[in-house]
């Protein structure tokens, strides 16, 4: 018996490896034996049938009663409990090439998930376990709920593995430098030769034996290559910590997801440590180990796993595990069609949010107010999940507009699993609050962790009409919907009643306005709208200014989602335009940056008129700089997503050129991924190549000044547009002559610093 | 040709199944089709599984054309709608509840979009495929029976994985009249699309009223009694 975190769990030839870190560090390891069980809608003539067809397998088929979560009723199914997990996997696919898939429920969930949720453990469980001397496990006493608001974590040993810094990303790059740094010493892992490499790495390995191994491009790159010039070199590479066990590893995939396509790099997880590869985990990069483990927690997701899981499986984890527990039978595909619905309703009903288009230019002495949480609150608070939408049992007109009817028997799926998620991160949110103003180093856990959070309750409403959602339906979704613009029209004739004046709204927040509206006008405001709407909405802070730009297609028309503004507290908020954008050059964000700078010094639009000419004065120096061949071509480079493989490509479009000359260059890029590149020639005209990657870059390419300037006075645009500085006519003013030059050869001093585009600058 | 579809779909006679494939206009032109019946009162049954119907197109259809007879909200009233985002929702809505809902409703005319759209998803088995178009075959067969009419309008451009090329023939071999809007003409009794289903050709014979080099103003049709102002509609619409 001994009292440990459970550390990590996967499928093995005993039932369920487990392994146990206490708090001394040391690791226990133990198996559970698990005999899971899925079930089959067929009636109980069809038994014998099913025992003969598995008769090679360890299994046992009887009949039993589980519940149908849309119907709320009762079904008749035979179980069939596998004997050997090892076989589970195997049985389902023998039956489903002789039954149709209708009839599986309970039979694609993973093992390992399965387990956590037959017993109630969880990742990081803490508690007194007993095991047998051969290690099954017989007996555990959990003093932790994966509820738990505070929870202690185990002392882990970390060991972050990565290719020596590069300007140029592992993907693009051939040669094995390593990098490891374990108990505060970093060591440089370099030679011609990979037995070298290897070897020396083994010998970390076993001194260090790390709990967990961090790595950047592990997935992708790093454990793939080792792994396998381990086997080509043989040499022993420890990188499971259970020698017995593979890698459980997947495959790299691209897929669509709101109309663009998506890149996700397979898996390589490993056995008895964690591998997390912080470019293969969205969750690492946002809230860090501290998000990966209370996400892993509540979603009883293992640790390996649920780091490179979207947040859509997360959820879905949460309620696979609570219709488990309530006994529900869960499809092994989502089937529940949209209830049909007469044109005119589904004219009403397919609808987004309410957006109010703001007034386009510069306005002073703005309010924004935003409802908190507001999807996951109207789920939470209305019980609005797929089988209580329209439910067999009631009848009600819950649903504003669409008259839908919403269960008042019995709380949905999605509200039951959302509560929790929604309560956790508003007492994180506090806690947070109370120790960064005694700044107490601490504060940064919780903001992990209500991070976190943050980003399941902004996922769960669109997961809500996923296609591939198990507990997904359109009709809760346009509920959702229905139920928000109900909310934000009751607040903004509240607002109104008070002498507000609607700037803007954009589904869950609004911007207003009052003469002489002072903050506490706006929070007695706030605590009104709160109670009459039901959801809490707070301010967010009053702005000395804020700008919506025009539209980049139509100069005519404003855009909901772009706008800067400066607080009166001196911080600045930015959505959707050029310094906020991921595919935009670090030069321009930098000039954007410096113009919002100086017009942050003023607190009225009169202020602003007034900065104008020291705004207009710091954009021509920097495009002068541009200009001059003297920028620094790293300042240049342009992040965009392939969309195609690069043999796909049948336009000579930038993206096309540069995915093609790395294929050349043996480097195969999929769909989704992204390339980054330097603009030579846009027009193609002088140069062919149009652009280059920053991997095979030579200072000599220079960059398209004229390309470059383009950009940069658009950026300069959106800022002074309301002014009456377009694009063109600032370039009419400063650079009425095209330029002598096209493609500078970047500068000496640049090419000096330009060992940054040598991948073995480091090694001499 | 795209008047004949429309003007033999009104006149064609109840438990017809009528399939169209070409490229996305087969979808304006099916809900031009179900628009004349749902001008007349009769509720119409649509199932979408390409996200294609156009709400605001059937409301100026109305507008442009039932000549008072009923107002764009009658006629929308009137319409059901139930879409289907993966296979196994399409299956589900035509296998298991299609037939009771037209039941219900007593819609004698049913719409299906994309019939096949869902199915080319790779991430679906091809068991599951193939097993979902047999019992979908299967429900139209049965809607056949108690007289419904059904009109399945899906495209034929755009890539399909290679093992389920063979689908859209299949499905089309199982109607009774089958257009391709890409040839001029078409071909009744089980024959499939041109190309998809060329060793079949032969069994297929033309309409009597089709002529080869029939074009898209098929003002012969027109005149034979389509109702005023369709050739504008059809203009405007389908081109």
């Amino acid at each position: 018996m001994f009292t440990a975190w459970l550390f990590d769990l996967y499928p093995s030839a005993d039932g369920i490896t487990l392994w146990f870190v206490d708090a001394e560090g040391r690791k226990h390891r133990g198996y559970a034996r698990f005999t899971p069980s899925l079930y089959l809608h067929l009636d109980v003539r069809h038994a014998d049938r099913i025992a003969r067809l598995l008769r090679t397998f360890p299994v046992t088929v009887r009949s039993a009663t589980k519940r149908e979560i849309y119907s709320n009723t009762d079904w008749p199914v035979l179980q069939v409990t596998v004997g050997s997990t090892a076989h589970f996997k195997n049985v389902v696919r023998l039956l489903e090439q002789h039954l149709p898939h209708y009839v599986f429920f309970n039979s694609d969930i993973p093992i390992a998930q399965l387990f956590l949720y037959d017993t109630g453990l969880f990742p990081l469980a803490f508690g007194t376990y007993e095991l047998a001397p051969d290690g099954c496990l017989l007996a555990w006493q959990l003093q932790d709920a994966n509820d738990a608001m505070e929870y202690t974590f185990p002392p882990l040993t970390i060991l972050t593995l990565k290719n020596r810094p590069d300007v140029v990303s592992p993907k693009f790059r051939k040669n094995l430098q390593l990098e490891i740094t374990y108990d505060g010493s970093t060591y440089g892992l370099e030679s011609s030769d990979p037995h070298d490499v290897l070897s020396s790495l083994e010998r970390h390995l076993q001194r260090c034996d790390p709990d967990v191994i961090l790595t950047e491009y592990g997935d992708a790159v790093l454990l793939p290559m080792l792994t396998r010039l381990a086997a080509e070199h043989q040499v022993p590479l420890s990188l499971n910590r259970d020698a017995g066990s593979g890698y459980i590893t997947s495959h790299a995939s691209s897929y669509f997801a709101y109309g663009k396509i998506v890149h996700k790099d397979g898996a390589f997880e490993l056995a008895g440590r964690w591998h997390l590869d912080i470019e293969n985990s969205f969750m690492m990069g946002e809230a860090s180990l501290d998000g990966v483990t209370e996400i892993a927690r509540l979603t009883q997701l293992p640790v390996q796993h649920q780091s490179r899981a979207t947040i859509g499986t997360a959820l879905s984890s949460m309620q696979l595990s609570w219709a488990y527990r309530h006994g529900y039978l869960i499809p092994a595909h989502k089937r529940e069609p949209e209830d049909f619905k007469s044109a005119d309703i589904l004219l009403l009903a397919d609808r987004g949010g309410l957006i109010f288009q703001p007034e386009m230019g510069y306005h002073e002495e703005v309010a924004e107010m935003d409802f908190v949480s507001m999807y996951p609150t109207i789920m939470v608070t209305h019980n609005v999940s797929p089988e209580t939408v329209n439910c067999r049992c009631c009848r009600n007109t819950a649903v504003p507009e669409l008259g839908y009817t919403i269960c008042e028997k019995r709380e949905g799926i999605v509200a039951a699993t959302l509560r929790t998620v929604v309560r956790r991160r508003g007492i994180y949110k506090k806690e947070k609050k109370r120790l960064k103003a005694l700044k107490d180093p601490r504060w940064t856990l919780y903001d992990h962790r209500q991070t976190a959070l943050k980003w399941m309750l902004v996922t769960c409403f669109g997961y809500l009409g996923y296609k591939n959602a198990r507990f997904g339906r359109i009709e809760a979704h346009e509920s959702v919907n229905a139920f928000s613009r109900d909310a934000i029209l009751q607040a903004k004739e509240i607002a109104e009643g008070h002498g507000f004046h609607f700037i803007h709204a954009i589904v869950d927040c609004m911007w207003l306005k009052r003469s002489g509206a002072t903050e506490a006008d706006y929070e007695a405001l706030a605590r009104e709208v709160s109670e009459k709407v039901g959801i809490d909405i707070s301010l967010e802070g009053i702005y000395n200014w804020i700008l919506y730009p025009p539209s980049k297609m139509d100069p005519r028309i404003p855009t909901a989602n772009r706008y800067v503004g400066w607080y009166t507290n001196n911080e600045i908020k930015i959505r959707g335009i050029e310094i906020r954008r991921r595919d935009t050059p670090v030069f321009i964000k930098r000039v954007q940056g410096e113009l919002l700078k100086i017009l942050g010094e003023g607190k009225t639009v009169a202020d602003l008129r007034g900065l104008l000419p020291a705004v207009l004065a710091k954009a021509k120096e920097s495009l002068d700089l541009l200009r001059s061949g003297k920028a620094d071509p790293l300042d240049l480079v342009v992040r965009r997503h392939l969309s195609q493989e690069a043999d796909e490509y049948t336009n000579r479009s930038a993206n096309a050129i540069v995915a093609q000359a790395l294929a050349e260059a043996g480097v195969h890029l999929a769909p989704g991924e992204s390339v980054e590149y330097i603009i030579i020639d846009a027009t193609g005209k002088r140069h062919p190549e149009k652009a280059k990657a920053v991997a095979l870059y030579s200072l000599d390419d220079g960059y398209d000044i004229v390309k470059y300037t383009e950009m940069t006075l658009k950026a300069v645009e959106t800022l002074l547009f309301p002014f009456g500085y377009d694009a063109e006519t600032l370039k009419n003013m400063w650079y009425p002559v095209p330029p002598r030059i096209h493609r500078p050869v970047a500068r000496r001093h640049v090419r000096e610093q330009g060992e940054l585009f040598n991948s073995s600058r480091e090694a001499g | 040709m795209h008047l004949s579809i429309v003007e033999q779909f009104r006149a064609a006679p109840p438990g017809t199944l009528y399939g169209v494939h070409g490229d996305s206009s087969v979808f304006r032109l099916a809900l031009i089709a179900a628009g004349y019946t749902l001008v007349q009162g009769v509720p119409v049954t649509l199932v979408d599984g390409s996200n294609r119907f156009d709400l605001y197109g059937l409301a100026e259809f109305a507008r442009r054309t039932a000549g008072g007879r009923c107002t764009p909200d009658e006629l929308l009233r009137n319409i059901f709608v139930s879409r289907a985002f993966t296979c196994y929702q399409m299956e589900a809505v035509i296998a298991e509840r299609l037939r009771a809902f037209v039941r219900d409703r007593k819609s004698p005319v049913v719409l299906i979009f994309g019939l096949l759209d869902t199915f080319y998803d790779e991430q679906a088995p091809l068991r599951d495929v193939r097993l979902g178009v047999q019992r979908m075959m299967q429900a139209l067969q049965g809607l056949k029976r108690d007289g419904v009419s059904v009109l399945v309008a899906s495209t034929d451009v755009g890539p399909v994985p290679p093992a389920r090329r063979g689908l859209l023939p299949g499905v089309m071999g199982g109607m009774d009249k089958v257009f391709d809007m890409k040839r001029i003409g078409h071909r009744e009794h089980g024959t499939g699309p041109s190309g998809m289903m060329a060793g079949h050709r032969e069994k297929g014979k033309r309409h009597s009223s089709m002529k080869e080099g029939q074009g898209e103003n098929d003002s012969g049709h027109h005149s034979r009694g389509m109702a005023d102002g369709v050739q504008g509609e059809l203009q405007s619409l389908v081109a």
